[in-house]
């Protein structure tokens, strides 16, 4: 695998909340929309561009905190939430961003796998089926040898989970790696900043099935 | 580390998406009036509360009922906006009284709520088989069972639609009750209109307890309001609001349909027609325009549909929530991946629905006396007690928590509703044979109000089943969806 075939999070989620080769959600909208603006704050988390404060998201040059797969010389100018972030006049919890920024996080993605060459079409469908299977298969792989290694995996594992499909995708591994998957979630209640944006991507999900 | 500044914008992205998306007063308050069903209230309950109770204050009893539940909401809603999991009984009691107490909450909720639901497939029945008899004859469980079929696809796949349909269905059913009222009071009896029903010596008769809980029942619905708060345009005022606005609207819709009603066929004569004729006493208001009254009948099916779509999803939320923190077994959380609808509690709901519609027809019980009266009542009931314990798990709550609320927000009015809504309880518990109606028995009198017992108990032991081998769950209990990644959710 080079490094040039890694897809962004919110990319690599988009692949899993939609069947590449039909162009149909395997989610309700709204919890696609929770799903994609979450994995663009995940995003700017994990390459150092914001953080969490208590319980609100905040711009921040941390770059040097970013883990080492998600470090990136390109400007933070480029990532489309970042520029909204920026010009907010005050700080807002994850959750205003969730509910802000659903409907629009779900465009900029797809604009972005368009113009990356990964979508096409007026009902987006995948233009390379290996581009589009890979994370699912990437993620089970890992999950299947219990060895779940880049922070871009975890965090889109946890993401899966939290708005639903991983139960769809990932149900029906061996024991041992369910139960490794398990461990991985657990484990990342030691990242307040991670656990929060997960948690509250539920919420939102699991509020939606309230309100109907 | 560098702190990345920027000149705000006058007017942000999010605010203007945030404003695009929220819900307004009217748009939170359309989504209840389906589940209040107006026209069944009026056509249904307050004919039952005359016939069953043998009272003609039915006006002053839903004025001093709307007051008491005005005085409820102003803690209940304050409370929802500073707890996960809004909109759920359970959550305030967990968080005002402690988690034994919560779970046995949800325990009573989820029997109660599921009474009222099932109970209303044979009022739904038998009024569908007596209204379509000239042109379909087939008996009423034929069409619960049909009712039942219809509710149990729309609440796995498109519950967000058909609650929209049926609100907008709703709003007509209020036009057509203000507009049968209205015709009601410009052709009263010899005795002329009814004012007398607003006094409040009205209030002071035998029969009272079960006069409060058939009232009670007409607002079962009202309570929804706060699982909207999240997407409320203001989170502090919208809820309120719509929760008012219900209020009021259908308060006025049954007092003016309940003083007509008495002044059309004149006190002395109000119980008899309601007992003989039952919603025939509301249509026959409108006998000289029949194509109102036929109207009304007709939206008579439909808000009976209307209450028991809204009652089978308030019952499958609820057991979405409660499995959602493995209060109950973990697998009524999961949820249709292209719907979002809980579709195990869905499932879990209508099959006992079919169970007891069965159990009912071969048994060869009367669907409306023994079926409806008992489990609609009973389930009233449950719902009047989960008002009154979260009245004092809303002060309790308060008393430990009175950051940025006023005294009346915390202390004055939820302690008011709180004692009012006992001495309701306790009224109604003394009265309950009267309650119901025909079909009561002194075992039955004793045994409905207190089979809430059973639930009670299983909640307790449940409770102290999850302290002691599941830790993890019971401490996250009543924490709704924020309980993701704390282990009480895997």
């Amino acid at each position: 695998v080079t490094v040039a075939a890694w897809l962004d999070l919110a990319d690599d989620l988009y692949f899993l909340v939609y069947d590449g080769v039909r162009g149909n959600p395997r989610l309700h909208q709204r919890a696609v929309n929770f799903g994609l603006a979450s994995a663009l704050i995940a995003e700017l988390l994990l390459s150092g561009w914001a953080t969490m404060d208590g319980g609100c998201l905040t711009a921040l040059d941390a770059r040097s905190r970013a883990p080492d797969d998600f470090r990136t010389a390109q400007p933070p100018s480029l990532h489309p939430l970042w520029r909204s972030l920026v010009g907010e006049p005050w700080r807002l919890p994850v959750r205003t961003w969730l509910d802000a920024y659903g409907a629009q996080a779900h465009t900029v993605v797809t604009e972005r796998l368009v113009a990356g060459g990964h979508l096409r079409g007026r009902r987006p469908v995948a233009v390379n089926m290996n581009t589009a299977g890979w994370p699912v298969a990437r993620v089970r792989g890992a999950l299947g040898r219990c060895c779940l290694e880049r922070w871009h995996d975890v965090v889109l594992l946890a993401l899966a989970e939290a708005v639903g499909v991983g139960a769809l995708l990932l149900d029906d591994l061996e024991p041992a790696a369910l139960a490794y998957r398990e461990l991985v979630l657990h484990e990342l209640v030691r990242y307040p900043h991670f656990s929060e944006l997960i948690s509250q991507t539920a919420a939102a999900v699991g509020g939606a099935v309230l309100t109907g | 580390v560098t702190t990345v500044t920027s000149r705000p914008a006058e007017v942000s992205a999010v605010q203007a998406a945030l404003r695009r998306n929220s819900l307004g007063v009217f748009a939170v308050a359309y989504s209840l009036f389906g589940a209040t069903g107006p026209l069944l209230v009026s056509a249904g309950l307050i004919t039952t509360f005359f016939a069953v109770t043998g009272l003609v204050g039915a006006p002053i009893f839903f004025l001093v009922v709307s007051a008491v539940l005005a005085l409820f909401a102003v803690g209940y809603v304050a409370m929802a906006r500073r707890i996960q999991n809004a909109g759920a009984f359970y959550a305030f009691v967990r968080w005002g009284l402690g988690r034994p107490a919560g779970v046995s909450a949800a325990m009573v909720a989820v029997m109660a709520y599921n009474m009222l639901q099932v109970a209303l497939y044979g009022l739904f029945g038998s009024l569908v088989a007596s209204t379509l008899d000239p042109y379909v004859s087939a008996p009423w469980w034929a069409w619960a069972l049909a009712g039942w079929a219809l509710v149990a696809g729309l609440g796995l796949v498109a519950a967000k639609l058909s609650a929209r349909v049926l609100a907008a269905l709703s709003i007509v059913e209020i036009a057509v009750c203000l507009a049968i009222g209205s015709v009601g009071l410009a052709h009263p009896a010899a005795s002329g209109l009814a004012v007398g029903t607003l006094a409040f010596g009205n209030l002071v008769k035998p029969g009272l307890g079960a006069a409060a809980v058939t009232v009670v029942l007409g607002y079962v619905g009202f309570e929804g309001a706060p699982i909207y708060g999240e997407e409320a345009r203001n989170p502090r005022r919208t809820v309120l609001l719509a929760t008012y606005a219900v209020l009021a609207t259908v308060t006025v819709v049954y007092v003016l349909g309940s003083v007509a009603m008495v002044s059309f066929h004149g006190p002395d004569q109000i119980v008899t027609v309601a007992a003989g004729q039952g919603p025939g006493a509301f249509f026959g208001m409108a006998s000289a325009l029949p194509w109102l009254a036929n109207v009304g009948q007709v939206l008579l099916i439909t808000s009976m549909f209307a209450a028991l779509l809204a009652f089978h999803n308030n019952a499958g939320r609820y057991a979405y929530s409660l499995g959602r923190e493995s209060v109950l077994p973990a697998v009524f959380r999961r949820t249709g991946a292209r719907t979002g609808a809980p579709w195990v509690a869905s499932l879990a709901q209508s099959g006992l629905g079919l169970v007891v519609i069965i159990t009912v027809a071969v048994l060869g019980l009367d669907p409306v006396v023994q079926f409806f009266f008992l489990g609609g009542t009973t389930g009233g009931f449950g719902i009047l007690v989960l008002l009154a314990v979260t009245s004092v798990a809303v002060v309790a709550y308060f008393a430990r928590n009175p950051q940025m609320e006023s005294a009346w927000t915390r202390v004055v009015a939820p302690s008011v509703a709180g004692l009012l809504l006992i001495g309701m309880v306790v009224l109604a518990v003394a009265n309950f044979s009267t309650l119901l109606g025909p079909g009561a028995t002194p075992m039955l009198a004793i045994g409905l109000p207190a089979s809430f017992l059973v639930p009670v108990a299983l909640g307790l032991a449940r409770a102290a089943y999850l302290r002691a081998r599941r830790p993890d769950v019971y401490a996250v209990i009543g924490m709704g969806h924020t309980a993701v990644l704390a282990g009480g959710q895997r």
